[in-house]
């Protein structure tokens, strides 16, 4: 299981600070940042801690079963775009 | 680092994060005026973010309001910097000025007819239906049936949404009440959202494009451009939107659906009308590689004229000088370096003014530490001489956070008889008699 | 050169594996041990430590105060010989001119997860001879130790749910997302409770709000009203007893006092209790049609009730519910697992009198069980103690009553707080001394042991070298005895106190040893669990070796009666009175916590009052006002957060702020939020009966406006 950003984020990056495992991406000192979409979560390194649920300002972060429906398959977008090279070849 | 003073220009984003970061390193004594031309705080989140975005707005209840109500933050608001006060001014009283005074104009078309009543900059309407005080005199007629915009952006696809959601959804918003009379007497059944590129190259973000789809009632359609046979090539998040894109629009169509059409490889040519707004005309493209091998649009010769009587140019946003501060027209920012005005010795700039009109709400957060990671090197460590602060300088017709507090109080007050989130008083007079209304005694309310 | 150690963390139950990477003595990164042969993931709180080793604020050197307690501090760097001379001769003095129980300890929630300052924190109570102990037990959980006592014959029979395998989970109190489970210690990991969903079971929480636990794959939050837990469980029992009777055929041979029992609870049924809890009674059937139906079920209390003026009864009731259903003792039940060791103390109750009154304590004194908390200000005023030695705790903020405690530790001949930072308790002390945190010390999971779904014992090393004189507090407190001429648990020899030799008397009882547990992987010995059944045969400790079902206790010292009057009040307060409740959040753990920027930024660098918009709107406030919260305790002004998870009629705000005095917190100072403590009763009525417990929760307020500053 994992934690899952969804359509609302605004990548503010506060979710970044807090994960322990460094498994939110892109962070403000990576490539790319500052024309991302939003922010994701890789859910092979989320830990379910849920700390960045709370920090998020835009409450963007969800359980990935709590998941309101539009944004169900944010899941499988936040998977893909730490496969995003092999997805798009 | 002790002692510092720091004004800081504009509530918005940027200047929020800015405070935000200031707050954490600016030593435990910083003091910070923010200063904010409006009597209202919070910038683009409350006159730019769209009003069926709720989720977005919670920025501001659950991070800036938190500085703001820091006892280290003053809030001045209906100060306007330039005018009210000069930038040298300002800059004599603070150990350093940080602007974030976003982008107060857009891209023009540059086209004929431009300037005929009918068509408008995205920005004015979307400042219209979100209640910001200098755009509630704007009359826009939404009686003819097809409504085209111009770029393919978020501001665009906003609209586009705005346009075509159905009322009793928008009724539960904070969007203007105005806005909504408007909207329910709109007659608009069909938005054209024109891009120059195809649909590899459009400017709307998924999250943006996916929302089109839980509009009820309505219909996705593509012309001028078939889909790419094949995504290849394309990063992941184009590859998304042209998935999404194709999804959208092999929905089967309803006829008494309204319609959102993305119209790509099309340039606009001229505004058509003589009084008003009758029609686009629009010029074919066909995409073609530089040098760089980036594609560029290349008009094919073909045209035709859409039928309308509503435009908004949508192309993007735009700076614009600021009294007393050097201004690059071309860019359309102040000239700085990692955020430190170039030319100038304790002033620096923040967001849209700083970097361009790119990004969303939290890219302002690191373009923010950096200028102020900046603002902190460039004052080194020890105490810092004291300064006179900018008292003497102010009007007296500025609102502070208790003046704040009681629009604001009184907008959510409205907004809980409606269940609505606020009911935005959008008149300035009537803003301003609010906050300078005597303070309310503590009420008992257990 | 990167070395990779295993470890584990040592905050909360679980004790999660986690991984450290070495470079040059120091601790590069700390990470989940994912290959740990029980498992279970390390949350933030555990990784984020290492914010709390690294500090800038830690203390490296003993402090010894200049000033008066009554000045704004002034400490000064003291050597450790000339500390430990000079406390040990105060404490003497003391002690010859006042006796042993002038000198009072408190004790922290970290003391539960290190080993080698429990032994010797017992070891220097019991030489002392002081009875004067404190701890933040009282503030959470010694109602679950005390009922034990009552209901089974001792502290330590405490049974746990078989969450790996029950049908039905009724979840009081308790918030096990965020909590990671409270005496109970099980692997880390959210699946446990949604497997039960999942195999056809059913979870129930109990709370005043939907908590982060309770979601679609787990089970649904009944929103009570707090602190009427008591009265939920009676009228379960009594429904229980008139759908199929109390059915344990283990009754007839360990049940005693079950008509008296039943006698009780038939004063709370379903329809009485409803109004007052909050829940309709055909909700509360259900639950005990729900109970009776599964093929096992476990019924878990936890903070939430413990904290809610009656905890003592309600760990009672709950133990009753799994008794007379057959769930004792059982697959999927509850059962006291196999630990390290397998030891039940059989304490007496004795009376400490004291000049503010007579006071019922251990004999012998028996850690975590100690004093009521509210009463240690009265009993410093009065003359009672005149030294208080604060092992890793803040009492000046955990308990309640903040304006007082200061007051009283004003008074003290001699504060001592041993600890890893100079806190708002060691603002006010004589000495500060810099304790090892638990990534430089070597340990083992002890306090778990009895309480793992999952039986197994881990050894750890020190991970990183001791910064500055930072010391074990085995060794402070062997020190510390030697200059007062007692015998320390073990001498020191050459100055050093090794944790290892301790830890190996522990181990002992498993024939095991620290050197046996360094070449194990993962440091890890897992032990074969007990049948379930075994707990009739373990833990039953009373001389008849039956389950009191009605324990006298409760008569005599007026529980029983106390909770029939707080029902009569309860039905008699008005409908639209608040209640406030602790919130806990994931940010915030212990005072070590409170100085970790990344827990402390945004908006956890306040807590607010949360409240639901109903009630906000029927009082005219919204989301972001400043809020005057009172009580005839105290007030305290927050800012007020919209959360529509709590039921109408609840409050909600997190402990663990307040330190705006605690100039040693730099963090915690300057993001000070407020002090829930401060609208706690504090006194002599203020803690109930057997359990010593403070009323934290479920407290009567007011919430007016306050106009923007």
């Amino acid at each position: 299981m994992t934690f899952v950003i969804a359509a609302p984020c605004v990548a503010d990056y506060s979710c970044v600070d807090i994960c322990p495992v460094n498994c939110i991406g892109p962070g403000p000192e990576e490539q790319g940042f500052d024309d991302a979409e939003q922010l994701y979560i890789d859910p092979v390194k989320c830990v379910d801690c849920g700390a960045c649920v709370d920090a998020c300002p835009v409450l963007a972060i969800y359980e990935e079963a709590s998941l309101p429906d539009r944004w169900k398959h944010y899941a499988k977008v936040n998977r893909d775009y730490f496969h995003r090279d092999s997805v798009t070849a | 680092m002790t002692g510092l003073r720091i004004a800081v220009v504009g509530a918005g984003p940027a200047g929020m994060y800015a405070i935000g970061y200031l707050l954490d390193h600016g030593g435990p004594d910083v003091v910070i005026d923010l200063y904010e031309r409006l009597a209202t705080p919070w910038g683009l989140v409350r006159s730019g973010v769209a009003p069926d975005h709720p989720e977005k707005k919670l920025v501001a209840d659950r991070l800036f309001d938190f500085s703001l109500h820091d006892s280290r933050v003053r809030f001045l608001g209906n100060v306007e910097i330039g005018t009210d006060i000069s930038h040298a001014d300002l800059s004599a009283s603070y150990h350093a000025v940080i602007y974030a005074v976003g982008a107060g104009d857009d891209l023009k078309m540059n086209i004929p007819g431009e300037d005929l009543p009918g068509c408008f900059a995205a920005r004015s309407f979307v400042a219209f239906y979100n209640g910001h005080p200098d755009y509630q005199h704007l009359d826009f007629d939404l009686s003819s049936e097809r409504a085209v915009i111009v770029g393919n952006g978020n501001v665009a696809l906003d609209i586009a949404r705005i346009l075509c959601t159905p009322i009793e959804e928008l009724a539960r918003t904070d969007i203007t009440d105005r806005a909504l009379e408007k909207l329910a007497a709109s007659a608009i059944r069909e938005v054209v959202v024109l891009g120059r590129r195809g649909p590899a190259e459009a400017a709307y973000n998924n999250p943006e494009l996916e929302e089109l789809g839980h509009i009820p009632g309505v219909d996705i359609a593509v012309g001028g451009a078939a889909m790419p046979d094949s995504t290849k090539g394309c990063s992941w998040e184009t590859k998304r939107k042209l998935e999404m894109l194709a999804h959208l629009a092999a929905r089967p169509a309803n006829p008494a659906n309204k319609r959102i059409l993305f119209r790509f490889l099309a340039s606009p040519l001229e505004v058509v009308g003589t009084d008003s707004v009758n029609g686009l005309k629009i010029g074919e493209n066909a995409l073609q590689a530089d040098a760089s091998g980036a594609l560029r649009p290349l008009p094919t010769g073909r045209d035709e004229i859409i039928g309308t009587g509503l435009i908004f140019r949508a192309i993007g946003y735009r700076g614009t000088p600021f009294p007393g501060l050097p201004f690059d027209d071309r860019s359309g920012t102040i000239p700085n370096d990692a955020g430190r005005v170039l030319g100038e010795t304790n002033t620096y700039v923040t967001g849209w003014i700083k970097r361009g009109c790119r990004g969303i709400i939290g890219t302002n957060r690191r373009c923010a530490q950096q200028t102020v990671d900046r603002l902190l090197a460039d004052l080194g460590t020890g105490s810092l001489p004291p300064l006179p602060g900018a008292a003497a300088l102010l009007p007296g017709k500025r609102i502070d956070l208790a003046g704040w507090k009681r629009i604001d109080r009184h907008e959510r007050d409205m907004g809980r008889r409606q269940n609505r989130p606020r009911v935005k008083i959008v008149d300035r007079e009537a803003q301003l008699g609010l906050a300078m209304s005597e303070p309310a005694t503590v009420e008992a309310c257990t | 050169m990167t070395e990779r150690r295993y470890s584990f963390c040592r905050i909360c139950e679980p004790h999660c594996p986690l991984v450290a990477e070495i470079e040059g003595g120091q601790i590069a990164a700390l990470l989940p041990d994912h290959d740990h042969p029980v498992g279970g993931t390390a949350c933030h709180k555990g990784l984020t430590f290492l914010d709390v080793h690294r500090d800038p604020d830690r203390v490296d050197w003993p402090l010894r105060r200049t000033n008066a307690k009554t000045e704004p501090a002034r400490f000064e760097r003291a050597d450790w010989t000339m500390s430990i001379a000079d406390i040990g001769a105060r404490l003497t003095a003391i002690r010859n001119e006042h006796g042993p129980n002038a000198i009072a300890t408190y004790v922290g929630n970290p003391a539960a997860f290190n080993t080698t300052l429990g032994m010797s924190l017992a070891h220097l109570l019991g030489t002392l001879d002081t009875r004067m102990t404190f701890s933040a037990s009282t503030q959470d959980c010694t109602n679950k130790g005390t009922g034990a006592w009552a209901v089974y014959g001792s502290y330590g029979s405490q049974p746990i749910p078989d969450i790996y395998n029950t049908h039905y989970l009724l979840c009081l109190g308790a918030n096990p997302r965020v909590s990671h489970w409270t005496l109970v210690a099980t692997p880390s990991d959210p699946d446990i409770l949604r497997q039960i969903k999942r195999r056809g079971g059913k979870v129930l929480f109990v709370n005043p709000r939907k908590i982060e636990t309770s979601t679609e794959e787990t089970g649904e939050t009944l929103r009570i009203i707090p602190g009427t837990d008591v009265y939920f469980l009676a009228a379960l029992l009594n429904e229980i007893d008139s759908r199929t009777g109390f059915a344990n055929p283990m009754i007839e041979q360990f049940g005693k006092n079950l008509d008296a029992l039943r006698e009780f609870v038939s004063r709370y049924p379903a329809e009485r209790v409803a109004p007052v809890v909050g829940v309709n009674a055909d909700a509360i059937r259900q639950v005990a049609a729900d109970i009776i139906a599964a093929p096992s079920a476990a019924v878990y209390i936890s903070i939430g009730v413990n904290q809610s003026r009656q905890g003592q009864l309600c760990y009672w009731l709950a133990e009753m519910i799994n008794f007379v259903t057959g769930n004792l003792g059982k697959r999927g039940g509850t059962s006291k697992p196999a630990g390290l060791f397998d030891k039940y103390n059989i304490q007496s109750l004795a009376n400490l009198d004291t000049s503010i009154g007579s006071f019922d304590i251990f004999d012998p004194p028996l850690f975590p069980a100690s004093l009521p908390a509210t009463i240690l200000p009265e009993l410093i005023e009065a003359g009672d103690i005149k030294a208080l030695l604060v092992f890793s705790g803040n009492p000046l903020l955990t308990v309640g009553g903040e304006d007082k405690l200061r007051a009283a530790f004003e008074k003290l001949d001699l504060l001592v707080t041993l600890d890893l930072f100079r806190n708002a308790t060691g603002e006010l002390a004589d000495y500060v001394l810099p304790t090892t945190d638990w990534l430089e010390r070597e340990d083992i999971i002890s306090f778990s042991s009895g309480m793992q779904t999952i039986p197994y014992v881990q050894y750890t090393e020190a991970l990183a070298k001791r910064s500055g004189e930072r010391r074990t507090e085995a060794w402070i407190i062997a020190h510390m005895m030697q200059a007062m001429d007692l015998p320390p648990l073990i001498e020191p020899a050459d100055g050093e106190v090794p944790q290892d030799m301790l830890l190996d008397r522990i181990l002992a009882g498993r024939g095991l040893s620290a050197e046996q547990m360094k070449a194990l992987p993962h440091q890890t010995m897992r032990f074969d669990n007990v049948p379930p059944e075994s707990f009739y045969e373990r833990c039953l400790h009373h001389p008849d070796g039956k389950i009191d079902c009605y324990p006298d206790i409760f008569v005599r010292t007026g529980l029983i009666k106390r909770c029939d009057d707080i029902f009569t009040g309860l039905a008699a307060e008005a409908p639209d009175s608040l209640k406030l409740v602790t919130l806990r959040t994931p940010y915030m753990h212990n005072s070590w916590m409170a100085n970790v920027e990344r827990l402390r930024s945004g908006k956890h660098a306040i807590n607010p009052l949360h409240m639901c918009e109903a009630d906000a709107a029927s009082r005219g406030l919204h989301n972001g006002d400043l809020v005057r919260v009172h009580n005839e305790n105290g007030e305290v002004v927050t800012r007020l957060e919209i959360n529509n998870e709590l039921r109408t009629g609840v409050v909600a705000m997190s402990h663990g702020y307040g330190h705006a005095t605690a100039t040693g917190l730099r963090t915690g100072s300057a993001k000070p939020g407020v002090n829930y403590n401060r609208l706690v009763p504090t006194g002599l009525d203020a803690f109930e009966p057997v359990s010593n417990m403070s009323w934290m929760s479920g407290l009567p307020v007011a919430v007016e406006r306050c106009t923007t500053p």
